[in-house]
């Protein structure tokens, strides 16, 4: 390599050289809550000002809930935590549980990819959003427009995250960090397909199942006026002696 | 005290757009009145009948005079005033007065603020005579003299009053501004200037004058009070801006926007107002009449931010056909509700911002914004607060769908989207709305053999299966 080249490639700080280790990128990132996946992140947990793909093509393998301690943190400060095409409508009491603050999330219903677009670098570029998590699924988006998300996410200081279908997983991509998502048997098997500034391919396993085996519900009822208690229908038995009743009025 | 009075002695001209621009005249009882520089050079005088000065020039347009015309550029003049203070009065059909008092350093001192005045482009296109005076009778009485140097009056920002009263008494009996027989009365005694009419002995004075007339020379010496009622025009906008030629681009229409803008902002200045939405109209001769509402709240009466929504909002909404004619209404509220009057308020924390969203609504529309409702109820397709605190001890799933979606059931199997459920935990009985219509629901999670988990129930009443969220 000619000298001036290896000088201008050195002088910069957003190009990662195999042989040049001590080179890395210094991004701000915030806390996974899972220390297995912070472990192989090279920031210690979700990179701030970068465009971030996590790739499924299922809805209900724990895809979102992974994610809710990142969204929770961040929603403690007063800026918004843009959803920009959710596929469903998100449940508030189940986000206001993993301690996420609901007044912050904006919701934001495109019609179609060029307004999927837009309004994503919209809410990236408009330095008031805390985070940015888009749907993109499987719209087929341009590598020049996903440059330019990327572009948009790193003059912003926000979490930005691209739900996209697991088939766009062998196109290739300007996100900086590039998981796939598989739910397996009570767990959410992560594989790390691009990571900037290290190197990828590590397998993570999430335990997501735990959480509902070991927490037994409880049984709510309602209670109903006299005349009505005579169409009460009899309660499922139950022999778990954890289980209490909540009367509402 | 500090007074300025703006003398529009051709005001009856000047109130017509094109009087810089052709030979024009007031007429009134059939004499010309009033004309412009242009008509002059052609020996149009005051006084001439209509048929000598069509002689003199036959192209000369001759207008009646409209006192409401009149009356309205005055009242513009008036309200572009508030730039240089806030308290403006219109003491007579052509004169305006503006109290200066501690306005003269915010506008750095008077030669500053004259040339200001004298270049504004609302003014700029009227003959205007200036008066300064440390009372509102002193500055209208000055603003008759032609010779008047303001700038001899002025000393280190503050008024000369010696100055101003020896340059009273110089005036002539005729500029007071009082009735004509009240002057008269006066120059039969031999009376010439204000100076040998204030050496004469009060009482005598008295005597022969009414005391209106001496109350008037006590007002122009500031030997007494003289208030003076501020001119305020109802806050209401309505702009409207023509195009000779129909537009159909709009990048050819923007500047329309831009010029409707600017007025608006300085209007929303001058009355303390924060504009709410913009209401554009944009139409064509042959009445075609397209609208655009835009929300223009978190703009700050900024025009870029103002200007960008309304692109926004016109790209969303294109016009269908090529339109000359651009007008502007505002909605807007005083700037004395936006502060809060609560000592302590209940939030302290700053509300967030709401440029985005109005961004987003001007583009995308407002049903495409939402926000994250409470629950209204314990039945959870009633998405809309009650105090969740019970509830948070059950697992909820991170995605609910519009409407339940029924579970198909193949003998024991129950069968969704083509995946076999089976029932993980469970049941949460969810029995509510016994006033109306009973809900009777025992609740549970469930997996799919493609390790999917989902929100499934029970309907108690018609005994059938549905999915109500996913575990995403």
């Amino acid at each position: 390599m000619k000298a001036e080249l290896k000088d201008i490639i050195d002088s910069r700080h957003d190009i990662w050289c195999v042989k040049n280790q001590s080179a890395r990128l210094t991004l701000k990132a915030v806390d996974t809550h899972y220390r297995p996946l912070n472990d192989q992140l090279e920031q210690g947990g979700w990179p701030m000002s970068v465009a971030t793909e996590l790739l499924c093509s299922q809805h209900g393998g724990g895809e979102l809930s992974f994610l809710l301690p990142a969204i929770a943190k961040l929603s403690q400060t007063e800026k918004w935590v843009a959803f920009i095409a959710p596929p469903f409508t998100p449940y508030g009491p189940a986000l206001e549980a993993a301690g996420v603050d609901s007044s912050r999330i904006l919701m934001i219903h495109p019609r179609n990819s060029k307004e999927l677009l837009w309004a994503t670098e919209q809410a990236l570029k408009a330095g008031t959003c805390s985070a940015v998590i888009s749907w993109f699924g499987s719209h087929d988006i341009a590598t020049k427009d996903l440059r330019r998300i990327q572009h948009a996410a790193k003059s912003s200081d926000c979490l930005h995250i691209q739900y996209r279908d697991s088939r766009f997983a062998e196109q290739p991509s300007p996100a900086k960090l590039r998981l796939s998502l598989t739910p397996t048997d009570g767990q959410l098997a992560l594989q790390v397909l691009k990571q900037t500034g290290t190197w990828a391919g590590q397998q993570i396993g999430l335990p997501i199942d735990e959480e509902i085996r070991d927490k037994q519900c409880n049984v709510i009822q309602l209670e109903v006026p006299k005349s009505n208690r005579r169409n009460a229908l009899p309660m499922p038995s139950h022999n778990d002696p954890a289980q209490r009743q909540i009367v509402w009025q | 005290m500090l007074w300025l009075c703006i003398y529009l002695p051709l005001l009856p001209v000047e109130a017509y757009p094109h009087s810089t621009k052709a030979p024009l005249a007031v007429s009134e009882n059939h004499r010309i009145k009033f004309c412009n520089a242009l008509a002059s050079s052609q020996d149009i005088r005051t006084g001439q009948s209509l048929v000598t000065a069509w002689a003199l020039y036959s192209e000369l347009e001759i207008k009646d005079r409209d006192h409401q015309r009149e009356s309205l550029r005055l009242q513009q003049l008036a309200d572009f005033c508030r730039d240089f203070t806030p308290h403006v009065s219109i003491p007579s059909g052509d004169r305006l007065l503006l109290d200066l008092t501690g306005c003269l350093n915010v506008h750095g001192g008077w030669p500053k603020l004259k040339e200001k005045i004298q270049t504004s482009h609302l003014l700029t296109t009227h003959h205007l005579q200036l008066g300064l005076g440390n009372t509102p009778e002193a500055a209208i009485l000055l603003s008759h003299n032609l010779n008047f140097e303001s700038e001899t009056v002025i000393r280190n920002n503050s008024i000369d009053i010696s100055k101003i009263q020896h340059l009273i008494n110089e005036q002539t009996i005729a500029n007071l501004n009082c009735d004509s027989k009240t002057i008269q009365r006066l120059a039969n005694l031999g009376l010439k200037t204000v100076g040998q009419v204030k050496q004469l002995p009060s009482h005598a004075l008295g005597h022969r004058q009414s005391h209106f007339f001496m109350d008037y020379l006590s007002r122009l010496y500031g030997l007494k009070g003289d208030v003076r009622k501020p001119h305020i025009t109802p806050p209401q906008f309505h702009e409207e801006s023509y195009s000779l030629q129909s537009v159909s681009n709009l990048s050819e229409i923007q500047p329309a926007f831009e010029l409707q803008l600017e007025k608006l902002q300085r209007f929303l200045r001058q009355h303390q107002q924060h504009c709410i939405e913009l209401r554009w109209q944009l139409r064509n001769e042959q009445r075609y009449l397209h609208r655009l509402h835009v929300g223009v709240e978190a703009c700050k009466n900024n025009v870029a931010s103002m200007l960008k929504l309304t692109q926004l909002q016109s790209e969303k909404q294109p016009i269908k056909r090529a339109i000359n004619q651009v007008a502007l209404e505002s909605i807007h509220r005083p700037l004395s509700l936006e502060i809060a009057d609560d000592l302590f308020p209940e939030s302290l924390s700053r509300p967030l911002d709401q440029q985005l969203v109005e961004t987003l609504e001007a583009r995308l529309g407002r049903d495409r914004i939402s926000y994250l409702k409470a629950p209204t109820s314990h039945r959870p397709d009633d998405l809309g607060a009650v105090d969740q605190d019970d509830l948070n001890h059950a697992k909820r799933p991170t995605w609910l769908f519009k409407s339940p979606k029924l579970i198909l059931q193949r003998g024991k199997q129950m069968i969704f989207e083509g995946q076999v459920l089976s029932l993980l935990q469970g049941p949460e009985r969810i029995d509510t709305q016994w006033w109306s219509s009973r809900c009777q629901r025992d609740y549970y999670i469930a997996k799919s053999d493609r390790g999917l988990r989902y929100w499934v129930y029970k309907d108690l009443v018609n005994r059938r299966w549905f999915v109500q969220g996913i575990f995403a």
